[in-house]
């Protein structure tokens, strides 16, 4: 019989334990999920149990990117197969940044659930399902695997159809049917191109396929899989054109997960378009796609502001403030320098926190008004004035004024565009935050500076009823984000270090390649 | 093989794509189930197709001994089977709660999240 070494093929000594780290912050919350999902009796206790999984993964999510400020990117590959036949686990700044981001997200908003999240709705598994929805988009930001990548996509997006239905009332359910079936459409799409491109190439190692990529021409094919991915990404991105599903949908569930979800699940998008659009398909970066992608960006961010000034839920108007963010996102991508790089990844943390913290101070007025409609909605400035700085306060962040930290990032992107002579783009940005002032503006005359209106008075009964402790609890989560943007707008040093470290990772495909391909053995 | 193969995964997204397009939830059921049905097909076409040689290695051997088909592709779609059975056995139940609930499966007539009549804010206070 013949005796094959299977040197090239296959890791001959077993993973260092070190190496398992990277796997941390997908391992902790995926654990812990199916502990809690186990505990169906025991549901008083999911919330302490999952606020500890959550602190212990924000914890090693800070290590694994401090692990990557030291060493570089890190790669680990999975069942011993080398790469590029085993499915790669890649930490690098952007993955290891976004992940302590949406870790913290997660953290918050598992606070606010203590208050908010029913015990028939805990038993229903919101502890388990925010867990497994922070494990696929953990598992999405660390994988250097295309394939893989879909498979957390479906992870989240199986979790977020649990959570979008929570509490099954006729207009949730009408919000989950476009969000549900959009999605499965979106990632679908997402499977086409993939499939596409392992009959064009033979492989799904992301630094792989980046190797074989870069020094191809930008046509046939490749054009047709690239377009596929713009497509699906952008949709699950919500951006224009392909937006309408969000704010269909994202005003009809629990409060904590509509947060969840403005919070994480669009900056999926965004940071699959950064991903894709720099390592895995380097060519389609620099083409005339990105050009289709500015257009979309500015459309995004224009669309999505005109939008929140028309709205009177609340809600609906943080969500088309969301879906402008997205424009931003996406003017940055395709401008496509390197600082350009690294002030949509600096935006990309600052909308995941300022997300989760307008939907979840949305929560906390509903808490005391029982009402998120700005017809209704008065007096707050007077009764409540500790929620109605709150809102200000984040209100400003939210606009980008300084000194918060949706100041910089914009200020960035603008000279970027500037300096690249794509004028619609800063004018897009410039126009867009106007009109999220306006919107934001009416918002807080209408629902907090306003007297009293009259249909107000049965809502003055319920301000002064006094808050069970829970539901004080509710601010803490608040504080905290606010206490972050605030925190990350004073010092944005540190933050823009550790961005333009990432975007020089993209520009630069080398170090990532040579973490996957050397690092492995 | 590939050519025709090729052809019947252009079929399917055809009449998935007709499909999606209605305004019955049904219909659109159906669409996505054929996309899902259609997406398999072209990962296993994309793997390139060989006849008669299972990927199996003897045993005691470490690679196979004569040209095998490419497993990759198949253990893909497996993965690919599973979740869209999963997501649309969810999507199924879904449509029937609302069906239940909202009475209609014409998603033009499904406004309750979005309702069709403009809400103003007051001019001024």
């Amino acid at each position: 019989m013949k005796t094959i070494s299977t040197e090239g093929a296959m890791l001959q000594t077993a993973t260092a334990a070190v190496d398992w780290f990277i796997l941390a912050p997908v391992v902790i919350p995926l654990v812990t999920a199916a502990i809690l999902i186990m505990m169906r009796r025991g549901v008083g206790l999911h919330p302490y149990i999952a606020l500890l999984a959550l602190g212990a993964n924000i914890y090693a999510s800070f290590e694994l990117l401090m692990k990557v400020r030291a060493d570089g990117p890190i790669a680990m590959t999975m069942g011993n197969w080398l790469p590029p036949f085993g499915i790669s686990f890649t930490a690098d700044y952007l993955g290891a940044i976004l992940t302590l981001t949406s870790s913290l997200a997660v953290f918050c908003v598992a606070l606010y659930g203590m208050g908010d999240a029913s015990s028939r709705e805990r038993r229903f598994g919101f502890y388990p399902l925010i867990l497994a929805l922070l494990v696929g988009v953990n598992g999405s930001f660390l994988t250097g695997d295309i394939f893989n990548l879909y498979v957390w996509f479906e992870v989240f997006v199986i979790s977020s159809f649990g959570l979008i239905v929570l509490g099954g009332t006729r207009k949730q359910l009408d919000g989950a049917v476009k969000y549900c079936f959009l999605s499965l459409i979106a990632t679908t799409l997402f499977l086409i191109a993939t499939g596409y491109l392992y009959g064009l190439y033979g492989t799904l190692n992301m630094a792989d396929l980046s190797k074989i990529i870069a020094p191809l021409p930008f046509e046939g094919p490749l054009v047709v899989v690239s377009t596929l991915y713009l497509m699906a990404f952008s949709m699950k991105a919500a951006a224009f054109p392909l937006y309408f599903w969000l704010p269909a949908s994202y005003h009809t569930p629990k409060i904590a997960v509509s947060a969840l979800f403005a919070g994480l699940l669009t900056k999926v998008g965004a940071y699959a378009l950064l991903r894709t659009f720099t390592i895995v398909l380097p060519v389609a970066g620099d083409s005339w796609l990105m050009d289709v992608m500015f257009y979309m960006g500015v459309g995004t961010a224009i669309v999505g502001a005109l939008g929140a000034v028309a709205q009177t839920d609340l809600r609906r108007l943080f969500s088309f403030l969301l879906v402008a963010s997205i424009g931003f996102m996406l003017i940055g991508i395709s401008v496509g320098t390197e600082t350009a790089f690294s002030a949509t990844i600096f935006y990309m943390v600052h909308s995941v926190l300022i997300m989760t913290a307008l939907f979840l101070i949305a929560g906390v007025i509903y808490e005391h008004r029982g009402s998120l409609d700005l017809r209704h909605l008065s007096g707050i400035n007077k009764d409540l004035p500790l929620l109605s700085l709150l809102f200000l306060g984040l209100g400003f962040v939210a606009m980008g004024f300084p000194p918060f930290s949706g100041f910089w990032p914009k200020l960035v992107l603008i000279s970027e565009t500037v300096k690249v002579e794509a004028y619609l783009g800063t004018f897009a940005i410039i126009f867009s935050s106007f009109l999220s002032i306006i919107s934001l503006g009416r918002a807080f005359a209408f629902g907090f500076w306003r007297p009293l209106t009259t249909e107000g008075e049965d809502q003055v009964a319920l301000a002064q009823k006094d808050l069970s402790l829970y539901s004080k609890l509710q601010y803490v989560p608040v504080l905290l984000l606010m206490a972050l943007v605030t925190a990350v707008g004073l010092m944005p040093g540190l933050l823009f270090d550790l961005s333009a470290l990432g975007a020089k990772g993209l520009v630069d495909t080398s170090a990532y390649i040579a973490a996957v391909f050397g690092g492995a053995s | 093989m590939e050519t025709y193969l090729s052809l019947l995964v252009g079929l399917y997204f055809a009449g998935s794509v007709y499909l999606l397009m209605s305004q019955s939830l049904v219909r659109i059921l159906i669409g996505i189930a054929l996309l899902g049905n259609g997406v398999n097909l072209l990962i296993f076409t994309s793997g390139r197709i060989t006849r008669g040689v299972p990927p199996i290695i003897e045993k005691g051997a470490k690679m196979a001994e004569a040209t095998i088909a490419n497993p990759l592709p198949q253990a893909l779609i497996l993965t690919a089977i599973v979740i869209s059975f999963a997501l649309f056995a969810f999507v199924l139940v879904l449509s029937y709660r609302a069906y239940q609930e909202i009475g209609t499966d014409d998603t033009a007539k499904m406004r309750l999240a979005e309702p069709v009549e403009p809400s103003h804010l007051p001019k001024g206070y």
